[in-house]
């Protein structure tokens, strides 16, 4: 079977984490799988999905590293049409990417005691948005 | 050799209690997932009253407007069920008057006293966090310079505080400016976190 959610995450701008793990769990619950996997999905160009620590010194190490590779205030092509300039955060996506999967065991997701499944959004702007999660299995 | 952080500073909303928006939410329309666009609403007016530029009535009057409730006494039903029933989070007394816990607590509130005071006495709290001692931010003109005020004010010792929210951007905010930092997420993660700290024993 195949269960889909759709969630709206509101952000405020600026490199912000969200976890999704227990939304992930909560699907997972609603689908009434025992064995499958979970997708989790961002719908969007200047967000991402990982799988890490939530931990609040790995969120700044990792908006760090992020602006050393693609800094915010560098000059991208991206900007050249001028519609928006927001070419480090869409760097930062393409490195990190829109999605996971996470295994599903007797009913719950196959973490490591201490992977979280988080959204890293990247927009300087205020959004509002959708992550998708989609739990597949029996 | 002893942990070098010797105070924990809470803020109230999301880590202690419930976050404003989702304890009215929780009394206004149990169960219903509100809109985005009212979600967003309900925010801005928690975030007026926490900043102390709008009284809790104002909040109150706003928030049964967001939840669609046209009741004319659903503000001050509101305004007095926030008083009577907000209570601590799962877990979170416990937590904090955990004997093993040794380090100094401090309250960082986003509530007014009229609402926090009952809750955390209902919570077997009001011992821990002293009124007298309680930090408002409403007293500092709001969060953007409010680390800064809590430094000066002597809330936070960089180096030997950690500052536990539930919010990331404001957790990133403190690391960037020296202080130590914990993101909540609830009472066992928290317990977990503050072992790792070396203020509780590490869980097995």
């Amino acid at each position: 079977m195949i269960h889909t959610e759709k969630h709206v995450l509101l952000t405020e701008g600026g490199f912000q984490a969200f976890n999704v793990t227990e939304k992930a769990r909560a699907a997972v619950r609603t689908a009434g799988i025992r064995h499958g996997s979970v997708l989790v999905y961002y719908t969007h160009t200047t967000g991402a999905v990982i799988v890490v620590e939530h931990e609040a010194g790995i969120i700044v190490d990792l908006e760090d590293a992020l602006n050393k590779i693609a800094p915010p205030e560098g000059e991208y092509k991206h900007h050249l049409r001028g519609f928006d300039f927001n070419g480090f955060a869409h760097i930062g996506t393409s490195l990190l990417g829109v999605s996971v999967t996470v295994p599903v065991l007797d009913g719950d997701l196959l973490l490591g005691t201490y992977q979280e499944i988080l959204v890293i959004d990247m927009e300087p702007r205020a959004k509002q948005r959708t992550m998708v999660i989609q739990v597949s299995g029996e | 050799m002893p942990p070098r952080i010797t105070r924990l500073t809470l803020k109230a909303g999301g880590v202690v209690l419930p976050s404003l928006p989702e304890a009215a939410a929780s009394l206004l329309a149990p169960g219903v997932d509100l809109p985005p666009a009212r979600r967003r609403a309900l925010l801005n007016a928690a975030l007026a009253c926490a900043e102390g530029r709008e009284p809790p009535e104002q909040f109150c009057a706003a928030a049964v407007a967001i939840c669609g409730e046209r009741s004319e006494t659903a503000a001050g039903r509101l305004l007095e069920r926030l008083a009577s029933e907000l209570a601590p989070l799962e877990g979170m007394p416990a937590l904090l008057s955990d004997p093993a816990l040794t380090c100094e607590l401090r309250l960082v509130s986003d509530y007014p006293a009229e609402w926090l005071l009952p809750a955390l006495a209902r919570g077997g709290l009001a011992r821990i966090f002293p009124a007298s001692e309680i930090a408002y931010v409403a007293d500092f003109w709001g969060f953007s310079g409010l680390f800064d005020a809590l430094v000066k004010r002597g809330v936070i010792v960089p180096g030997q505080t950690l500052w536990v929210d539930a919010h990331s951007p404001r957790t990133s905010a403190a690391l960037r400016k020296g202080i130590d930092a914990a993101i909540f997420e609830d009472a066992w993660r928290l317990r977990r976190d503050l072992g790792m700290w070396g203020l509780l024993p590490l869980s097995a």
